[in-house]
């Protein structure tokens, strides 16, 4: 990846006089808008240098934080039982484990992002990004947006919907029995204003601690992206849990393992056994079918298409194609600069996914909100008092709008809500196969609005993220270095091409891989697997760099170099 | 006549390539401006320095550890009365 580390045009650097006018200029920013709350808002100090952070304590920040997260999913407090699920095609890959202080993950984070970057990519908001006092603006208005985000999220879960059920008084009466049924823990929603601030509390305190853990990677203490190194870090622990777990949990099948293989071998094992006993009986395939097909827990299903998703993606990852370059001061032989075919790594799906995971929050919240709220319907009530000929009219047009859930009658520490009309349902995922098949209508607007969200992405993003053809050609260009065979001119002209070939046929590939596991009724965790496995190879990438950069000073380099560095001194 | 110029022609078309090319060149992203922000295949933040209260990351991570370890705290007061007072 070029790093470019002069401006383009050295005019508007930071002394220039028309830079000068620029700051004076009487026209409102955007921008300006955070300046009050700059000085408040806590900033990660950057490392003295990046000598002065040691290989060694970067990798203990690393897996110090990653064990944090992973440990930090615990259930909130006051929540007696939470409702069925409506997010659960996403929790995988946002690491927004139900019920617990994860409850959004890093979704308000990756949204905030993208948002703010996708703004000043098409130039939508007035950012000079020459100047250091400027990004440093933009970073605080990424920040703040992204705590303020956590907060209204949690704010309309906590109090606009009867998701969580708190518990009446302060202490005594949580039920912690994760296999209870819940049926004596309902209590008068509207009436326990406190335990719902307490939920809301923790949430967004969380949250905040949330930024500021990804601030902490993002800024050269880890070694790559903090979001995107949690998200992985999550998808592994989630998956390795769900392949081997011992523990077991009642569903409504009765206890059951929560490893997929550990289960299988207990079925595997009854079966052998009622093979030589008359008296126990064993429903051997039923049991491998509900194991295909548990919704409660992960299950063989997700585990193997999740395997086959890795093994294409261990061999698609590799894909490159090779550009020869060469220098044109020193002769040497011509080396070869990759572009790989995932060229974006695994944002595009990050951000089609975040962008049906906020379209899902804002369905669910304003069909609660409209019809188990007393503001809300008091307020559907006054909008068909305005129209009071065509109140039936009005209220299906509020019904096509915000949409209807209906949650399974499975066990309810494990249903699922299911969006089942309104136009939001379209962008839906189909539950399974045959759902796929018997609503065409929902299947192709969910592939095509999956897709073209991917394409978005994959074609303005090199814009924006100073990877295009022409940033790859001005640092050539400042480096002496031309691909053999082309002319100084073509050469932006001949990466752009190269690079939105492999944008756009990379993406296509994400997006297959995304509707097909979605169609599968895997419920995300696939597609998760997916994003992991590109986010670890973009780790690996950058740490071994860094391990190399270190020069074996490092404990780890001793540890993985083996027998000849330990011993060969 | 021959103070003002002649609207059109080809000093107008090298103006509005000019324009063109100047608005195309300003950077539209940190890391376009040679700083460091987020790149093709990540999505980075938080890479600059802005000027607000500056924290030590080990304190972050000792307020988080100390936030979580507040919530087990809670937890576990509320199951130790819960069974003193059923």
């Amino acid at each position: 990846m070029p790093i470019i580390n002069v401006p383009h045009h050295p005019s508007t650097s930071i002394s220039s006089p028309t830079n000068q006018k620029y700051h004076t200029m009487a026209k409102f920013r955007l921008l300006d808008l955070v300046k009050p709350f700059q000085h408040g808002l806590p900033e990660i100090e950057n490392p003295v240098s990046k000598a002065h952070l040691s290989f060694d304590d970067r990798m203990l920040y690393s897996i110090g934080i990653a064990i944090f997260f992973v440990f930090s999913q615990l259930p909130i407090y006051s929540v007696t039982s939470v409702n069925s699920d409506p997010f659960y095609q996403f929790r995988p890959l946002f690491a927004a484990e139900r019920g617990t202080l994860d409850e959004f993950g890093l979704l308000p984070i990756i949204t905030a992002g993208f948002f703010w970057q996708f703004l000043s990519g098409f130039r939508l908001i007035n950012v000079n990004f020459n100047v250091k006092s400027d990004r440093g603006y933009f970073q605080s208005l990424q920040k703040l947006t992204a705590i303020f985000l956590g907060g209204v999220y949690a704010f309309a879960l906590v109090f606009l919907t009867d998701y969580y059920n708190p518990t009446s008084k302060f202490a005594g009466a949580i039920d912690y029995n994760i296999s209870s049924t819940t049926a004596d823990a309902v209590v008068n929603v509207s009436s326990n204003i406190g335990e719902k601030f307490l939920i809301w509390f923790q949430l967004f305190v969380y949250n905040f601690l949330l930024t500021m853990i990804v601030e902490i990677l993002d800024k050269d203490y880890g070694f790559t992206s903090g979001s995107l190194f949690l998200i992985g870090a999550n998808v592994s622990v989630t998956f390795m849990t769900g392949v081997i777990d011992f523990t077991t949990i009642k569903t409504g099948k009765g206890y059951e393992y929560r490893g997929v293989f550990i289960q299988l071998f207990i079925i595997v094992k009854n079966a052998f056994g009622s093979l030589f006993s008359s008296s126990s009986k064993s429903n051997f395939f039923y049991e491998i079918v509900h194991l295909f097909n548990r919704s409660s827990l992960v299950n063989l299903k997700q585990v193997l298409f999740g395997v086959i998703a890795a093994t294409l993606l261990f061999y698609l990852q590799a894909f490159h194609q090779a550009v020869p370059i060469k220098s044109k001061q020193i002769k040497t032989q011509a080396q070869s600069y990759p572009v790989k075919l995932f060229f974006n790594g695994a944002l595009p799906i990050i951000f089609a996914y975040s962008v049906l995971f906020n379209l899902k929050i804002f369905s669910y919240v304003s069909y609660k909100f409209l019809n188990f709220t007393t503001l809300g319907s008091s307020l559907i009530a006054i909008v068909i008092a305005q129209f009071e000929s065509s109140s039936s009219l009005v209220q299906s047009i509020i019904k096509l709008i915000v949409g209807e859930f209906s949650s399974d009658s499975f066990n309810p520490t494990f249903s699922k809500a299911y969006q089942t009309s309104g136009i939001a349902s379209y962008f839906q995922a189909p539950t399974s196969f045959t759902g796929a098949i018997l609503n065409p209508i929902n299947t192709v607007v969910y592939s095509a609005s999956l897709a073209g969200l991917i394409m978005f992405f994959a074609l303005s993003w090199t814009k924006m993220s100073g990877s295009s053809g022409k940033d790859v050609a001005d640092f050539f260009s400042k480096q002496n270095i031309t691909i053999l065979g082309k002319r100084d001119a073509n050469v932006a002209h001949y990466f752009n091409k190269i690079i939105n070939n492999a944008c756009i046929s990379g993406g296509l590939i994400l997006a297959a891989l995304a509707v097909i596991f979605d169609f599968l009724g895997c419920q995300g965790l696939p597609t998760a697997l997916v994003v992991s496995i590109l986010i670890i190879f973009n780790f690996l990438e950058s740490f071994f760099t860094e391990l190399q950069q270190s020069g074996g000073s490092s404990l780890y380099n001793t540890a993985f170099g083996g027998q000849d560095k330990l011993f060969g001194q | 006549m021959s103070s003002s110029a002649v609207p059109g022609g080809a000093r107008t078309l090298a103006k509005r390539r000019n324009a063109k090319d100047k608005a195309s060149s300003t950077p539209n992203s940190a890391r376009s401006a040679g700083a460091n922000g987020s790149s093709a295949a990540m999505l980075k933040l938080f890479t600059d320095e802005a000027d607000g209260l500056n924290v030590d990351p080990l304190v972050v991570l000792f307020l988080s550890v100390g936030f979580i370890f507040s919530v087990i705290a809670l937890h576990v007061i509320a199951k130790i009365t819960g069974k003193l007072t059923a």
